[in-house]
């Protein structure tokens, strides 16, 4: 039993790896002799601590990762290291850039993408569902958002979980209340992942606050561009107007932009 | 990285191994607002950053894990999935250090990994132990074996080896296998584990 031929076998079937006649011949005899019962359980036992061997493994390279991620060092640092003359010539430049820009802000840009987005409103609505337990956190969000406790709402509908079929619109809520609280990272992240709901409303909702959210960052593309056009031709979205309006003094502004 | 990353395609290089599965996890790790969310869900649940980051690892290695051994169900997207692991590994932690008290339907993410002798093995000493194994067992032989493990060809294994070829790369892989099981045979606390294997 011990013989290298065992062994293999073994091997292969504690790792998935055989197959047909094979497998059913070795199972069976597995079953019928307490010996080799026994030895099949160690060679499970090897393929366990391969694998927590393997996530171990994988639990440094998770660490690495988050290690460059926080260790990332900013532009300045890196020119300031390589080359100190252009870090010299980057400060002054900057000052002078820095002048002008102020002296263009004091005198207002009404045409700045924050400003643009503080003309137009999420608006909240109170969302009847099916689920029980799912309905009630909704509702009782709902009436938090009402009264400006955001901060309670989020809470709240933080509990739905991705598997109830109430997960997209607890976002949606999420990110009318975090866009509220002017937690804009956060609301973004919550429209976002309202543009996958497979309720058409909710993902046009889900692109229409993406898009705010994006002018309140001042982080404008074509990309964006082009999701506010189609938004604004859909006849299906409710905020249709709005989008077309904000669309129109998107267009004004990029010559001021 | 922006936006979803898609579902079937992250799966399938993960259980393609090699290289794609490391390129897989390393796109998934990037995902912009990803690690935000779990952050978002860890902090309003009485944790902080560092155990949101902890949460965060732990849902990818469970996530890899499954869909490996094809106990993933590719119902939605695989961030709404990651989320959904990592809410249960920290509503699960939150209940063994009994900090708060949370509802029993906190999540509905399946709970029949609790019963997994790999998890026993994850705890700290459980750890220390894995540790010292394949430290035993040495350098060469744990990645010949963990590469076997992540479905690399022989080919593969003898590239990343520098060996000469498949051949001997199945050769060692053999060796390598066999002084694990001896490893095991020597080891009591193995032993004890042994016993509660396959019961």
């Amino acid at each position: 039993m011990n013989t290298p031929d065992y062994t293999e076998k073994l091997m292969s079937l504690a790792n998935k790896e055989l197959f047909g006649d094979e497998k059913m011949q070795l199972e069976k005899e597995i079953q019928e002799n307490p010996a080799l019962r026994e030895e099949f359980k160690k060679h499970l036992l090897a393929q366990e601590l391969l694998e927590a061997f393997i996530s171990q493994d994988l639990k440094k390279k998770l660490q690495t990762f988050s290690d460059q991620e926080s260790g990332k060092e900013s532009s300045v640092a890196v020119i300031k290291k390589l080359n100190p003359s252009a870090y010299k010539l980057a400060i002054a430049a900057s000052v002078v850039l820095v002048l002008g820009v102020s002296s263009y802000l004091f005198i207002g840009n009404k045409y700045s993408y924050q400003n643009i987005a503080d003309g137009y409103s999420l608006e909240i609505q109170e969302v009847r569902g099916t689920n029980l337990v799912a309905e009630d956190i909704i509702e009782k969000a709902s009436d938090y958002i009402s009264k400006n406790e955001n901060a309670m709402a989020i809470s709240i509908l933080n509990n739905i979980s991705p598997d109830d079929d109430r997960y997209f619109i607890a976002q949606l809520l999420i990110g009318k209340a975090s866009y509220q609280d002017d937690l804009i990272s956060n609301a973004e992240i919550a429209f976002q992942i309202c543009t996958k709901a497979n309720q058409e409303d909710i993902q046009l909702e889900g692109q229409y606050g993406y898009i705010l959210c994006q002018l309140k960052l001042d982080s404008w593309s074509d990309k964006n561009q082009d999701i506010l056009i189609k938004l604004s031709e859909n006849e299906k979205f409710k905020y249709k107007e709005e989008a077309s309006d904000l669309l129109k003094q998107l267009t004004i502004a990029r010559f001021f932009n | 990285m922006n936006g979803s990353l898609e579902t079937m395609d992250l799966a399938a290089a993960i259980r393609a191994g090699g290289t794609k599965r490391e390129q897989a996890l390393s796109n998934l790790y990037k995902v912009t607002g990803l690690f935000f969310k779990i952050k978002q869900m860890v902090t309003n649940h009485g944790g902080n950053e560092e155990d949101a980051r902890d949460v965060f690892h732990e849902g990818i290695i469970t996530l890899d894990r499954k869909i490996r051994h094809d106990e993933y169900e590719d119902r939605g997207t695989i961030e709404s999935y990651l989320f959904g692991v990592c809410r249960f590994i920290w509503s699960n932690q939150q209940r063994k250090n009994k900090r708060i008290d949370l509802k029993e339907d906190f999540t509905s993410y399946d709970r029949s990994s609790e019963e997994n002798p790999l998890d026993t093995m994850l705890n700290n000493e459980g750890q220390n132990l894995v540790a010292s194994l394949f430290s035993q067992l040495g350098e060469n032989c744990s990645k010949i074996l963990s590469l076997w493990k992540l479905s690399y060809s022989m080919n593969e294994i003898a590239e990343e080896m520098g060996l000469p070829s498949g051949d001997n790369a199945r050769k060692h892989k053999f060796r390598c296998y066999q002084k694990l099981l001896g490893l095991i045979d020597s080891s009591p606390e193995l032993a004890h584990n042994l016993k509660n294997l396959g019961q």
